[in-house]
């Protein structure tokens, strides 16, 4: 914001101005309405949302961010870091072995562990992992559309009951039993398995008071290397996990019409980062129309506007 | 020759000449502002403030992992706030590196807004402010907390309220708003203080020299008017913000055709 050097004076009285034609541009390009920290939102402290906190029986705005002022009243914040809740699914990276965990970066002040226990009896799922990182891909494509649309079939928690977990779970568990006494993972071993750098697909299954995270790997849980696919290709997104919900659009709108008009598999995880999988070219613009998306996540109308911006490419396959 | 005129008073000790303050304000009047929200790219929130020849840019990283572990607080977040002189940002070039006064000044800083940060959402983490001076005419702390306030609030931080922050001083026996430079230093008093201006509640409030129990109530009433004014400038800049995105609008039809 620029203002010129004038009083303080006036330079309130302009700032006014600006509101009020700040208001008539929010109303011509459909934005909406931002609340900043400290604001009056109601006196209904019933409709107090995320993003909002009751003081005197008063609703302020505890976030800066969009207004949603339907039902309950929520701030959405346009930024800020992720923090993990039970039942999340996320894509992590690898960043230490340390015997029996996996620690994971999961993009957030807190950093998951995984128990190498989540792999014994495993071991010839994970042996076949390592023969065939190749063929894991194609699975990683099916979970990755799977979860996504999952995730958008309603709240958070309807998102990991149907996210495919169930089954994936059950196998798990019964793979622990059998493991326990077959196949512990010796330290040396931890690598074989996962290594430093490889990302996975899991889901949180605990997190306490401490903000210690626990993971528990998902069906097809690898899914690459490093910023890219390694062998198998794809590509590794990162925004902010605020703007999941616009990259998901409603009711699943905006994600299914990336994956049908760029011909990509596209896996959207709760911590804002993406796994892209298609040809070069494809991957391009995915990660161009996401950027654009992110850039205009505060904007209404963006499902329409993205629509137009892929409208060309719909023949381009 | 304004500056030998300025000079000229100075030595004459008049601060006040004409009912006019030296750069021509009047008692209750503050030097121009001038906010910019999201100036870096690479901090999660960030701020550029300037208040009259005071240059200031606030950054925040965080909520992040919190190192040395042992600083770790397992109830809530720790605030780290670090205020910082460029050595090019007074007359005489300042020797880089922490003082006993920059110190001070990061201190009672971090205490202006630990009441606001909702800090017990994030156990153990850290959240990092760094504020740089990059040019300073008397009230660099008040300019530094204005612009971490928005950096704070950039950076998606949950508070309960922006903190505002202003000085009021005496000068040739008179209460006067936003002291600058040449009034601070041959002022009387010079009393920095912040609050939320919503509610009047004071989270910073230092005195250097003598203010009778009139002069201090004053000087209060005067840094509550003006905490209300920089609080609604700083509400206009965090709005701005996200009121402008014509430009991404047309950029999707050129890219259209």
């Amino acid at each position: 914001m620029r203002l010129d050097e004038f009083s303080a004076k006036e330079k309130v009285e302009r700032n006014y101005e600006r509101l009020i034609y700040c208001c008539a541009i929010n109303f011509y390009s459909q934005m909406y309405k931002i609340a900043v920290p400290g604001d009056l939102l109601s006196e209904e402290t019933g409709r107090a949302g995320e993003g909002t906190y009751v003081e005197d029986g008063k609703v302020y705005a505890s976030r800066y961010g969009v207004l949603n002022e339907k039902g309950e009243i929520k701030v959405m914040p346009l930024s800020g870091k992720y923090v993990p809740t039970q039942g999340d699914v996320v894509i992590g990276k690898v960043v230490e072995i340390s015997f029996p965990y996996w620690i994971v970066d999961i993009a957030s002040p807190y950093e998951a562990r995984l128990h190498s226990s989540e792999f014994a009896g495993a071991g010839r799922g994970a042996g076949s992992n390592a023969r065939g990182r190749g063929g894991r891909e194609g699975g990683a494509r099916g979970s990755g559309m799977r979860v996504s649309a999952a995730r958008v079939s309603g709240t958070r928690e309807s998102a990991a009951r149907v996210s495919g977990t169930r089954e994936s779970a059950a196998r798990v568990s019964a793979a622990r039993g059998r493991g326990a006494r077959e196949e512990r993972i010796e330290f040396g071993d931890m690598k074989k398995y996962l290594d430093l750098d490889d990302l996975i697909v899991a889901k949180v299954a605990k997190v306490d008071a401490l903000m210690r995270v626990d993971l528990a790997l998902e069906e097809d849980f690898k899914i690459g290397r490093g910023s890219g696919g390694g062998s198998g290709g794809g590509r590794l997104l990162e925004i902010s996990h605020t703007k999941v919900p616009r990259v998901i659009g409603r009711s699943g709108s905006m994600v299914r019409m990336l994956k049908e008009k760029c011909n990509c598999s596209i896996f959207i995880a709760e911590n804002g980062r993406i796994w892209i999988k298609g040809s070069e070219e494809n991957m391009n613009l995915v990660s161009e129309v996401i950027s654009k998306i992110v850039s205009e996540a505060h904007t209404a109308g963006l499902t329409d506007r993205i629509a137009d911006f892929l409208e060309p490419f719909r023949g381009n396959k | 020759m304004n500056e030998e005129r300025e000079k000229e008073e100075v030595e004459k000790r008049e601060l006040i000449k004409d009912g006019k303050r030296l750069d021509g304000r009047g008692f209750e009047e503050l030097r121009p502002i001038k906010i910019e929200v999201g100036v870096l790219k690479r901090a999660d929130g960030s701020c550029y403030f300037e208040l009259g020849e005071n240059k200031v840019i606030a950054a925040v990283y965080g909520p992040k992992e919190m190192h040395p572990r042992h600083a770790q607080d397992a109830k809530m977040a720790v605030v780290k706030f670090r205020y910082n002189m460029a050595p090019f940002s007074v007359d005489d070039r300042k020797r880089p590196g922490p003082d006993r006064r920059s110190v001070e000044v990061s201190k009672v800083s971090r205490e202006a807004f630990e009441p606001v940060i909702m800090r017990e959402f994030y156990p153990k983490a850290a959240i990092e402010v760094y504020v740089e001076i990059l040019q300073s005419d008397a009230g660099t702390r008040t300019a530094g907390i204005n612009a971490a306030s928005v950096a704070l609030a950039d950076a998606g931080i949950p508070m309960k309220d922006l903190v505002s922050s202003v000085a009021v001083g005496k000068i040739d026996g008179q209460v006067v708003l936003d002291l600058n430079g040449t009034e601070d230093n041959h002022g009387e008093a010079d009393m920095p203080i912040a609050m939320v201006a919503r509610t009047n509640t004071i989270t910073l409030l230092q005195m250097d020299g003598h203010l009778t129990a009139e002069e201090f109530g004053r000087g209060l009433k005067l840094a509550m008017g003006a905490c209300r004014q920089i609080y609604e400038l700083q509400r206009a800049a965090l709005i701005e913000r996200f009121s402008s995105s014509s430009n991404s609008g047309s950029k999707s039809e050129k890219r259209g055709e």
